[in-house]
Protein backbone atom coordinates (compact mmCIF):
# COMPACT_ATOMS: atom_id res chain seq x y z
CA UNK A 1 0.00 0.00 0.00
CA UNK A 2 1.34 3.34 -1.12
CA UNK A 3 1.48 5.90 1.82
CA UNK A 4 2.11 9.46 1.85
CA UNK A 5 4.75 11.61 3.55
CA UNK A 6 2.90 11.84 6.77
CA UNK A 7 2.65 8.25 7.02
CA UNK A 8 -1.47 8.24 5.36
CA UNK A 9 -2.13 4.70 3.82
CA UNK A 10 -3.06 6.62 -0.20
CA UNK A 11 -6.11 5.14 -1.73
CA UNK A 12 -5.12 2.69 -4.90
CA UNK A 13 -7.03 3.24 -8.10
CA UNK A 14 -6.18 7.01 -8.95
CA UNK A 15 -5.82 8.35 -12.33
CA UNK A 16 -3.20 10.61 -12.61
CA UNK A 17 -3.66 14.30 -11.32
CA UNK A 18 -4.53 15.63 -15.06
CA UNK A 19 -7.36 12.70 -15.12
CA UNK A 20 -8.40 13.98 -11.17
CA UNK A 21 -6.91 11.53 -9.33
CA UNK A 22 -10.22 9.61 -7.34
CA UNK A 23 -12.72 12.34 -8.64
CA UNK A 24 -14.53 10.52 -11.31
CA UNK A 25 -14.80 7.56 -8.99
CA UNK A 26 -15.99 9.70 -6.14
CA UNK A 27 -18.38 11.35 -7.78
CA UNK A 28 -20.08 7.71 -9.29
CA UNK A 29 -20.65 7.17 -5.69
CA UNK A 30 -19.07 8.89 -3.00
CA UNK A 31 -20.46 6.75 0.09
CA UNK A 32 -19.08 3.57 -2.15
CA UNK A 33 -15.81 5.08 -2.58
CA UNK A 34 -15.37 6.26 0.48
CA UNK A 35 -16.31 2.75 1.96
CA UNK A 36 -13.69 1.11 -0.55
CA UNK A 37 -11.20 3.75 0.85
CA UNK A 38 -12.07 3.05 4.44
CA UNK A 39 -11.82 -1.05 3.89
CA UNK A 40 -8.79 -0.77 1.64
CA UNK A 41 -6.79 1.91 4.55
CA UNK A 42 -8.73 2.27 7.90
CA UNK A 43 -8.86 4.61 10.05
CA UNK A 44 -7.48 7.39 7.73
CA UNK A 45 -7.49 7.13 4.38
CA UNK A 46 -5.86 9.45 1.94
CA UNK A 47 -7.14 10.41 -2.34
CA UNK A 48 -6.93 12.73 -4.62
CA UNK A 49 -10.32 14.66 -5.45
CA UNK A 50 -9.05 16.35 -8.35
CA UNK A 51 -6.05 18.07 -6.95
CA UNK A 52 -7.67 18.13 -3.15
CA UNK A 53 -6.06 15.89 -2.04
CA UNK A 54 -8.25 14.61 1.28
CA UNK A 55 -7.89 12.32 4.52
CA UNK A 56 -10.90 10.08 5.19
CA UNK A 57 -11.27 9.63 8.79
CA UNK A 58 -13.38 6.79 10.05
CA UNK A 59 -14.45 6.02 14.04
CA UNK A 60 -15.53 8.08 16.77
CA UNK A 61 -12.15 9.54 18.12
CA UNK A 62 -11.47 10.61 14.98
CA UNK A 63 -14.79 12.28 14.56
CA UNK A 64 -14.39 13.68 17.87
CA UNK A 65 -11.27 15.39 17.36
CA UNK A 66 -12.31 17.05 14.13
CA UNK A 67 -15.63 17.61 15.81
CA UNK A 68 -13.67 19.87 18.79
CA UNK A 69 -11.10 21.49 16.61
CA UNK A 70 -12.02 25.16 15.95
CA UNK A 71 -12.58 26.50 12.52
CA UNK A 72 -9.50 28.30 12.25
CA UNK A 73 -7.51 24.78 12.20
CA UNK A 74 -9.97 22.35 10.16
CA UNK A 75 -12.65 24.98 8.52
CA UNK A 76 -15.76 24.51 7.61
CA UNK A 77 -16.42 27.83 5.74
CA UNK A 78 -13.63 26.93 3.64
CA UNK A 79 -14.86 23.96 2.22
CA UNK A 80 -17.73 25.01 1.29
CA UNK A 81 -17.29 28.14 -0.63
CA UNK A 82 -19.63 26.46 -3.30
CA UNK A 83 -22.74 26.99 -1.55
CA UNK A 84 -21.98 30.91 -1.01
CA UNK A 85 -24.07 31.84 -4.25
CA UNK A 86 -26.62 29.60 -3.19
CA UNK A 87 -27.74 30.79 0.38
CA UNK A 88 -25.74 34.28 -1.08
CA UNK A 89 -23.61 36.66 0.20
CA UNK A 90 -23.43 37.31 3.99
CA UNK A 91 -25.22 34.43 5.13
CA UNK A 92 -23.35 31.33 6.69
CA UNK A 93 -20.59 30.59 4.89
CA UNK A 94 -20.32 33.75 2.82
CA UNK A 95 -20.58 35.27 6.40
CA UNK A 96 -17.40 36.05 8.71
CA UNK A 97 -17.39 33.42 11.45
CA UNK A 98 -18.95 35.65 14.02
CA UNK A 99 -21.80 36.59 12.14
CA UNK A 100 -22.69 33.01 10.61
CA UNK A 101 -22.60 32.43 14.57
CA UNK A 102 -25.06 34.94 15.63
CA UNK A 103 -27.06 33.40 12.08
CA UNK A 104 -26.96 30.24 13.63
CA UNK A 105 -28.29 31.48 16.99
CA UNK A 106 -31.30 32.89 14.94
CA UNK A 107 -32.01 30.13 13.61
CA UNK A 108 -31.74 27.85 17.05
CA UNK A 109 -34.57 30.66 17.98
CA UNK A 110 -36.66 29.40 15.56
CA UNK A 111 -36.30 25.93 16.41
CA UNK A 112 -36.64 26.48 20.05
CA UNK A 113 -39.43 24.19 22.04
CA UNK A 114 -42.19 26.56 22.29
CA UNK A 115 -42.13 26.80 18.38
CA UNK A 116 -41.86 23.25 17.61
CA UNK A 117 -45.30 23.03 19.32
CA UNK A 118 -46.27 25.59 16.58
CA UNK A 119 -44.83 23.68 13.62
CA UNK A 120 -46.16 19.95 15.06
CA UNK A 121 -49.74 20.10 14.10
CA UNK A 122 -48.69 22.08 10.72
CA UNK A 123 -46.93 19.21 9.96
CA UNK A 124 -49.91 16.94 10.97
CA UNK A 125 -52.28 18.53 9.01
CA UNK A 126 -50.37 18.71 5.75
CA UNK A 127 -49.79 14.95 5.92
CA UNK A 128 -53.28 14.35 6.27
CA UNK A 129 -54.29 16.61 3.43
CA UNK A 130 -51.83 14.99 1.69
CA UNK A 131 -53.75 11.65 2.32
CA UNK A 132 -57.41 12.93 1.88
CA UNK A 133 -57.99 11.72 -1.71
CA UNK A 134 -55.87 8.00 -1.42
CA UNK A 135 -58.59 6.38 -1.45
CA UNK A 136 -58.83 2.73 0.09
CA UNK A 137 -55.78 1.42 -1.88
CA UNK A 138 -53.21 2.01 -4.79
CA UNK A 139 -49.42 2.71 -5.10
CA UNK A 140 -47.35 5.72 -5.39
CA UNK A 141 -43.35 7.08 -5.90
CA UNK A 142 -42.76 7.79 -2.19
CA UNK A 143 -39.64 9.64 -3.00
CA UNK A 144 -41.70 11.98 -4.93
CA UNK A 145 -44.32 12.15 -2.85
CA UNK A 146 -42.13 13.03 0.77
CA UNK A 147 -40.14 15.70 -1.24
CA UNK A 148 -43.39 17.13 -2.81
CA UNK A 149 -44.79 17.07 0.90
CA UNK A 150 -41.63 18.14 2.76
CA UNK A 151 -41.81 21.31 0.10
CA UNK A 152 -45.23 21.85 1.62
CA UNK A 153 -44.28 21.49 5.02
CA UNK A 154 -41.45 23.29 5.44
CA UNK A 155 -42.98 26.53 3.61
CA UNK A 156 -45.31 26.15 5.74
CA UNK A 157 -43.73 26.68 9.19
CA UNK A 158 -41.34 28.69 7.39
CA UNK A 159 -43.30 31.26 5.05
CA UNK A 160 -46.49 30.97 7.09
CA UNK A 161 -50.09 29.49 5.68
CA UNK A 162 -50.41 32.22 3.25
CA UNK A 163 -47.26 31.51 1.51
CA UNK A 164 -48.03 27.88 1.20
CA UNK A 165 -51.44 27.88 0.15
CA UNK A 166 -50.17 30.53 -2.62
CA UNK A 167 -46.89 27.99 -3.34
CA UNK A 168 -46.13 28.14 -6.92
CA UNK A 169 -44.49 25.98 -9.23
CA UNK A 170 -42.13 28.38 -9.96
CA UNK A 171 -41.05 28.63 -6.61
CA UNK A 172 -40.30 24.39 -6.55
CA UNK A 173 -38.55 24.86 -9.96
CA UNK A 174 -36.26 27.89 -9.03
CA UNK A 175 -35.42 25.13 -5.60
CA UNK A 176 -34.99 22.48 -8.34
CA UNK A 177 -32.26 24.68 -10.05
CA UNK A 178 -30.35 25.78 -7.01
CA UNK A 179 -29.88 21.92 -5.96
CA UNK A 180 -29.12 20.99 -8.95
CA UNK A 181 -25.69 23.02 -9.07
CA UNK A 182 -24.77 22.17 -5.38
CA UNK A 183 -23.27 18.47 -6.08
CA UNK A 184 -19.70 17.14 -6.16
CA UNK A 185 -18.92 19.11 -8.80
CA UNK A 186 -17.98 22.07 -6.26
CA UNK A 187 -15.84 20.44 -4.37
CA UNK A 188 -13.29 20.48 -6.72
CA UNK A 189 -13.44 23.66 -8.78
CA UNK A 190 -16.69 25.84 -8.27
CA UNK A 191 -15.96 27.39 -11.68
CA UNK A 192 -15.97 24.24 -14.10
CA UNK A 193 -19.59 24.20 -14.37
CA UNK A 194 -20.77 27.15 -15.82
CA UNK A 195 -24.12 27.11 -17.63
CA UNK A 196 -25.40 24.76 -14.29
CA UNK A 197 -23.96 27.89 -12.20
CA UNK A 198 -25.39 30.78 -13.84
CA UNK A 199 -28.71 29.19 -13.64
CA UNK A 200 -28.01 29.02 -10.38
CA UNK A 201 -27.20 32.83 -10.30
CA UNK A 202 -30.74 33.02 -11.95
CA UNK A 203 -32.53 31.36 -9.72
CA UNK A 204 -31.28 32.57 -6.41
CA UNK A 205 -31.88 36.33 -7.65
CA UNK A 206 -35.55 35.28 -8.83
CA UNK A 207 -36.57 33.22 -4.80
CA UNK A 208 -34.76 36.22 -3.32
CA UNK A 209 -37.47 38.56 -4.91
CA UNK A 210 -40.64 36.31 -4.41
CA UNK A 211 -39.23 36.33 -1.07
CA UNK A 212 -38.39 39.85 -0.20
CA UNK A 213 -42.23 40.58 -1.72
CA UNK A 214 -43.63 38.38 1.07
CA UNK A 215 -41.23 40.37 3.71
CA UNK A 216 -42.13 43.74 2.63
CA UNK A 217 -45.99 42.40 2.45
CA UNK A 218 -45.39 41.47 5.94
CA UNK A 219 -43.85 44.52 6.86
CA UNK A 220 -46.61 46.83 5.66
CA UNK A 221 -49.31 44.96 6.99
CA UNK A 222 -48.19 45.29 10.32
CA UNK A 223 -49.45 41.51 11.26
CA UNK A 224 -46.92 39.12 13.66
CA UNK A 225 -47.39 35.45 12.04
CA UNK A 226 -45.54 32.37 14.26
CA UNK A 227 -43.62 30.97 11.49
CA UNK A 228 -40.05 31.59 10.91
CA UNK A 229 -40.03 34.23 8.69
CA UNK A 230 -41.02 36.15 11.61
CA UNK A 231 -37.86 35.12 13.75
CA UNK A 232 -36.02 36.30 11.54
CA UNK A 233 -37.96 39.28 10.68
CA UNK A 234 -37.61 39.93 14.53
CA UNK A 235 -34.09 38.63 14.73
CA UNK A 236 -30.92 41.39 16.35
CA UNK A 237 -27.60 40.85 16.25
CA UNK A 238 -25.41 41.37 18.64
CA UNK A 239 -25.28 45.59 17.56
CA UNK A 240 -28.85 45.72 17.59
CA UNK A 241 -29.41 45.72 13.79
CA UNK A 242 -31.83 43.55 11.90
CA UNK A 243 -31.44 40.99 8.99
CA UNK A 244 -30.99 42.40 5.76
CA UNK A 245 -34.23 41.42 3.23
CA UNK A 246 -31.21 39.71 1.26
CA UNK A 247 -30.28 37.74 4.74
CA UNK A 248 -33.67 36.59 5.37
CA UNK A 249 -33.79 35.81 1.78
CA UNK A 250 -30.57 33.53 2.64
CA UNK A 251 -31.08 32.08 6.13
CA UNK A 252 -34.87 30.97 4.50
CA UNK A 253 -32.64 29.20 1.60
CA UNK A 254 -30.18 27.42 3.89
CA UNK A 255 -32.71 26.07 6.01
CA UNK A 256 -34.97 24.47 3.12
CA UNK A 257 -31.62 23.42 1.62
CA UNK A 258 -30.40 21.98 4.78
CA UNK A 259 -33.66 20.30 5.76
CA UNK A 260 -35.77 19.78 2.53
CA UNK A 261 -34.51 16.85 0.82
CA UNK A 262 -32.81 15.25 3.37
CA UNK A 263 -36.04 14.80 5.59
CA UNK A 264 -38.00 13.68 2.57
CA UNK A 265 -35.66 10.91 1.99
CA UNK A 266 -35.35 10.06 5.50
CA UNK A 267 -39.03 9.52 5.29
CA UNK A 268 -38.56 7.48 2.02
CA UNK A 269 -35.82 5.19 3.72
CA UNK A 270 -37.90 5.16 6.83
CA UNK A 271 -41.31 3.84 4.64
CA UNK A 272 -39.27 1.33 2.93
CA UNK A 273 -37.88 -0.50 5.84
CA UNK A 274 -40.91 -0.35 7.23
CA UNK A 275 -42.54 -2.12 4.97
CA UNK A 276 -39.43 -4.21 4.93
CA UNK A 277 -39.76 -5.92 7.99
CA UNK A 278 -43.52 -5.94 8.38
CA UNK A 279 -42.42 -7.93 11.93
CA UNK A 280 -40.74 -5.00 13.41
CA UNK A 281 -42.80 -2.33 12.15
CA UNK A 282 -45.72 -3.85 14.25
CA UNK A 283 -44.69 -2.23 17.47
CA UNK A 284 -44.47 0.79 15.94
CA UNK A 285 -47.93 1.50 14.67
CA UNK A 286 -49.02 0.04 18.14
CA UNK A 287 -47.12 2.89 19.52
CA UNK A 288 -48.90 5.21 17.01
CA UNK A 289 -52.02 3.88 17.40
CA UNK A 290 -51.75 4.27 21.40
CA UNK A 291 -50.70 7.78 20.92
CA UNK A 292 -53.51 8.61 18.69
CA UNK A 293 -56.57 6.97 20.79
CA UNK A 294 -54.74 8.98 23.74
CA UNK A 295 -56.57 12.16 21.32
CA UNK A 296 -53.42 14.20 22.53
CA UNK A 297 -52.01 16.98 20.74
CA UNK A 298 -48.52 16.34 18.66
CA UNK A 299 -46.38 18.26 20.99
CA UNK A 300 -42.90 17.99 21.43
CA UNK A 301 -43.69 16.05 24.84
CA UNK A 302 -45.75 13.68 23.69
CA UNK A 303 -43.50 12.82 20.11
CA UNK A 304 -40.32 12.98 22.25
CA UNK A 305 -41.49 9.83 24.01
CA UNK A 306 -42.10 7.95 21.04
CA UNK A 307 -39.41 5.63 21.36
CA UNK A 308 -40.25 2.70 18.74
CA UNK A 309 -40.51 5.22 16.27
CA UNK A 310 -37.87 6.78 17.04
CA UNK A 311 -35.52 3.99 17.51
CA UNK A 312 -36.89 3.48 13.40
CA UNK A 313 -36.08 6.46 12.07
CA UNK A 314 -32.61 6.45 13.70
CA UNK A 315 -31.90 3.46 12.57
CA UNK A 316 -33.12 4.68 9.16
CA UNK A 317 -30.82 7.15 9.33
CA UNK A 318 -28.11 4.97 10.70
CA UNK A 319 -28.51 3.09 7.85
CA UNK A 320 -28.81 5.19 5.32
CA UNK A 321 -27.50 8.72 6.11
CA UNK A 322 -29.08 11.31 3.86
CA UNK A 323 -25.64 13.15 3.97
CA UNK A 324 -22.31 11.28 3.33
CA UNK A 325 -19.35 13.54 3.16
CA UNK A 326 -18.76 16.03 6.37
CA UNK A 327 -15.78 18.28 4.57
CA UNK A 328 -13.76 20.18 6.51
CA UNK A 329 -10.68 22.72 4.92
CA UNK A 330 -7.09 22.17 7.01
CA UNK A 331 -5.94 25.58 7.42
CA UNK A 332 -3.27 25.13 9.95
CA UNK A 333 -1.63 21.65 10.46
CA UNK A 334 -4.00 19.53 11.78
CA UNK A 335 -2.34 16.29 13.66
CA UNK A 336 -4.04 13.29 14.56
CA UNK A 337 -2.06 10.40 16.57
CA UNK A 338 1.27 11.37 14.97
CA UNK A 339 0.38 12.22 11.59
CA UNK A 340 0.25 15.54 10.38
CA UNK A 341 -2.31 16.97 7.64
CA UNK A 342 -0.88 19.78 6.45
CA UNK A 343 -2.54 22.96 5.57
CA UNK A 344 -4.35 23.26 2.26
CA UNK A 345 -5.56 19.61 2.21
CA UNK A 346 -9.71 18.00 3.43
CA UNK A 347 -10.21 16.09 5.80
CA UNK A 348 -13.82 14.58 5.69
CA UNK A 349 -15.92 12.57 7.48
CA UNK A 350 -18.58 9.55 6.29
CA UNK A 351 -21.59 8.76 8.15
CA UNK A 352 -21.70 5.96 5.83
CA UNK A 353 -18.85 4.38 6.86
CA UNK A 354 -18.88 5.25 10.55
CA UNK A 355 -22.33 3.47 10.95
CA UNK A 356 -21.38 0.59 9.66
CA UNK A 357 -18.41 -0.01 11.92
CA UNK A 358 -18.68 -3.06 13.77
CA UNK A 359 -16.96 -2.09 17.02
CA UNK A 360 -19.66 0.97 17.88
CA UNK A 361 -22.84 -1.20 15.87
CA UNK A 362 -22.50 -5.18 16.45
CA UNK A 363 -24.45 -6.67 13.67
CA UNK A 364 -24.10 -3.28 11.68
CA UNK A 365 -25.31 -5.16 8.58
CA UNK A 366 -28.59 -5.55 10.10
CA UNK A 367 -31.43 -3.43 9.95
CA UNK A 368 -32.33 -3.11 13.68
CA UNK A 369 -34.62 -0.37 15.25
CA UNK A 370 -34.15 -1.60 18.80
CA UNK A 371 -30.68 -0.84 18.77
CA UNK A 372 -29.67 0.87 21.88
CA UNK A 373 -28.06 4.68 20.43
CA UNK A 374 -24.66 4.14 21.50
CA UNK A 375 -22.53 5.67 24.55
CA UNK A 376 -20.24 7.92 22.21
CA UNK A 377 -22.34 10.82 20.94
CA UNK A 378 -19.36 10.96 18.26
CA UNK A 379 -20.55 6.94 16.98
CA UNK A 380 -23.89 7.95 15.29
CA UNK A 381 -23.19 11.27 13.24
CA UNK A 382 -26.15 11.61 10.72
CA UNK A 383 -26.42 15.09 11.56
CA UNK A 384 -22.93 15.86 12.09
CA UNK A 385 -21.71 16.35 16.06
CA UNK A 386 -20.02 19.59 17.56
CA UNK A 387 -20.64 22.83 17.17
CA UNK A 388 -21.76 22.57 13.57
CA UNK A 389 -23.91 19.76 14.21
CA UNK A 390 -27.27 20.07 12.07
CA UNK A 391 -29.29 23.16 14.46
CA UNK A 392 -32.54 21.19 12.63
CA UNK A 393 -31.55 18.10 13.92
CA UNK A 394 -34.64 17.80 16.72
CA UNK A 395 -36.86 19.61 14.24
CA UNK A 396 -35.63 16.91 11.77
CA UNK A 397 -37.10 14.09 13.84
CA UNK A 398 -39.84 15.97 15.26
CA UNK A 399 -41.24 16.06 11.28
CA UNK A 400 -40.53 12.34 10.10
CA UNK A 401 -42.55 11.33 13.80
CA UNK A 402 -45.41 13.67 12.89
CA UNK A 403 -45.41 12.64 9.54
CA UNK A 404 -45.45 8.68 10.11
CA UNK A 405 -47.36 8.85 13.31
CA UNK A 406 -50.91 10.35 10.81
CA UNK A 407 -49.40 7.80 7.71
CA UNK A 408 -49.13 4.50 10.03
CA UNK A 409 -52.44 5.67 11.67
CA UNK A 410 -54.33 5.51 8.59
CA UNK A 411 -52.49 2.95 6.14
CA UNK A 412 -50.20 0.12 6.04
CA UNK A 413 -47.30 -0.36 2.90
CA UNK A 414 -45.73 -3.29 1.43
CA UNK A 415 -42.76 -2.83 -1.47
CA UNK A 416 -44.46 -2.91 -4.96
CA UNK A 417 -41.40 -3.74 -6.88
CA UNK A 418 -38.85 -6.59 -6.85
CA UNK A 419 -35.96 -6.83 -4.28
CA UNK A 420 -33.62 -5.17 -6.22
CA UNK A 421 -35.16 -2.14 -6.06
CA UNK A 422 -34.93 0.47 -3.57
CA UNK A 423 -31.09 0.65 -4.20
CA UNK A 424 -29.18 2.88 -2.41
CA UNK A 425 -27.68 6.04 -5.32
CA UNK A 426 -26.24 9.28 -5.24
CA UNK A 427 -26.32 11.73 -8.09
CA UNK A 428 -26.17 14.19 -6.21
CA UNK A 429 -24.16 14.80 -2.63
CA UNK A 430 -27.19 13.31 -0.97
CA UNK A 431 -28.01 9.51 -1.12
CA UNK A 432 -31.45 8.61 -1.72
CA UNK A 433 -33.59 5.25 -2.93
CA UNK A 434 -33.65 4.64 -6.68
CA UNK A 435 -35.73 5.62 -9.01
CA UNK A 436 -38.72 4.68 -8.98
CA UNK A 437 -39.60 4.25 -5.53
CA UNK A 438 -43.04 2.51 -5.94
CA UNK A 439 -44.84 1.31 -2.35
CA UNK A 440 -48.46 -0.05 -2.33
CA UNK A 441 -50.79 1.53 0.28
CA UNK A 442 -54.11 -0.42 1.59
CA UNK A 443 -56.10 1.33 3.91
CA UNK A 444 -56.26 -0.07 7.53
CA UNK A 445 -58.77 -2.49 9.13
CA UNK A 446 -58.62 -0.33 12.49
CA UNK A 447 -60.20 -1.79 15.33
CA UNK A 448 -62.37 0.25 16.97
CA UNK A 449 -60.75 3.16 19.77
CA UNK A 450 -61.49 2.08 23.40
CA UNK B 1 -28.91 5.44 47.51
CA UNK B 2 -26.02 6.92 45.35
CA UNK B 3 -25.72 10.49 44.37
CA UNK B 4 -25.33 11.99 41.34
CA UNK B 5 -23.72 15.16 39.91
CA UNK B 6 -24.74 16.60 36.27
CA UNK B 7 -22.19 17.33 34.20
CA UNK B 8 -22.74 19.07 30.23
CA UNK B 9 -20.75 19.41 27.60
CA UNK B 10 -21.24 22.56 26.32
CA UNK B 11 -19.69 22.30 22.87
CA UNK B 12 -22.29 19.80 22.03
CA UNK B 13 -25.47 22.42 23.33
CA UNK B 14 -27.20 23.64 20.66
CA UNK B 15 -29.87 25.45 23.16
CA UNK B 16 -32.96 23.07 22.45
CA UNK B 17 -34.30 23.41 25.72
CA UNK B 18 -35.49 20.02 25.67
CA UNK B 19 -33.84 19.81 29.48
CA UNK B 20 -35.46 23.04 30.56
CA UNK B 21 -38.73 21.33 29.74
CA UNK B 22 -38.08 18.07 30.93
CA UNK B 23 -36.82 19.81 34.60
CA UNK B 24 -36.66 23.27 35.00
CA UNK B 25 -35.78 22.69 38.43
CA UNK B 26 -32.87 21.89 37.41
CA UNK B 27 -31.69 23.34 33.74
CA UNK B 28 -32.63 26.71 32.24
CA UNK B 29 -30.99 27.73 28.92
CA UNK B 30 -29.29 31.16 28.57
CA UNK B 31 -29.24 33.41 25.60
CA UNK B 32 -25.50 34.16 24.49
CA UNK B 33 -24.57 37.10 22.38
CA UNK B 34 -23.07 35.39 20.07
CA UNK B 35 -23.87 31.61 18.92
CA UNK B 36 -26.00 29.01 20.31
CA UNK B 37 -28.15 29.42 23.55
CA UNK B 38 -26.49 27.18 25.88
CA UNK B 39 -27.53 25.19 29.13
CA UNK B 40 -27.25 26.18 32.13
CA UNK B 41 -27.06 23.94 35.40
CA UNK B 42 -28.99 25.00 38.46
CA UNK B 43 -28.44 22.29 40.51
CA UNK B 44 -25.35 20.36 40.12
CA UNK B 45 -26.48 17.91 42.54
CA UNK B 46 -29.94 17.74 41.86
CA UNK B 47 -32.35 16.35 44.85
CA UNK B 48 -33.57 12.33 44.49
CA UNK B 49 -37.03 13.54 44.38
CA UNK B 50 -36.04 15.33 40.58
CA UNK B 51 -33.69 12.21 39.47
CA UNK B 52 -36.51 10.80 37.08
CA UNK B 53 -37.46 14.23 35.55
CA UNK B 54 -33.71 14.72 35.49
CA UNK B 55 -33.09 11.04 33.64
CA UNK B 56 -35.60 12.49 30.98
CA UNK B 57 -33.46 15.59 30.46
CA UNK B 58 -30.46 13.36 29.98
CA UNK B 59 -32.19 10.87 27.63
CA UNK B 60 -34.44 13.11 25.34
CA UNK B 61 -31.61 15.90 24.70
CA UNK B 62 -30.92 15.72 20.78
CA UNK B 63 -27.26 15.96 21.27
CA UNK B 64 -26.51 13.89 24.13
CA UNK B 65 -24.71 16.64 25.95
CA UNK B 66 -25.83 15.98 29.76
CA UNK B 67 -24.18 12.99 31.79
CA UNK B 68 -25.03 12.07 35.54
CA UNK B 69 -21.71 10.97 37.07
CA UNK B 70 -22.24 9.08 40.26
CA UNK B 71 -20.56 10.61 43.31
CA UNK B 72 -19.41 9.03 46.61
CA UNK B 73 -20.90 10.51 49.35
Amino acid sequence: MNETASGIPFVSGARSAGEGGHFEEFCEHPANFLMRAYRECGELAEFDMGGINTVLMVGPEAHEAVFRADDDKVSAPEAYQFMVPIFGKGVQYGAPLDIERQQLRMHSRGLASEKMNHYAPIIARETEDWIANWGDSGEMDFYEGFADLTIKTSTHCLLGAEFRYTLTDEFATLYHTLGAAADAGGLQDPNARKDAYDARDAARARLEELISERVEYRKASGEVHPDLLQVYMDATYADGTHLRTSEIAGMIVWFMFAGHHTSANTAAWTLVELARHPDLATAVIAEVDAVADAGTQYDLKVVRRMSRLEGFIREALRVHPPLNTLTRRVVKDFEYKGHVIEKGKNVMLCPYVAHRLESEFEHAETFDPTRPQPKNPFALIPFGGGQRKCVGNAFAMLQVKVIFSVLLREYEFELAGPRGEYAEIMPSLILRPSDPCILKYRRRVRREAA
Amino acid sequence: MPRYRVQVDLMLCQGHGVCKEECPEVFDVKDMKTGYPKVLVKERFPDESLMEKVQAAVDYCPNQTIKLIEVED
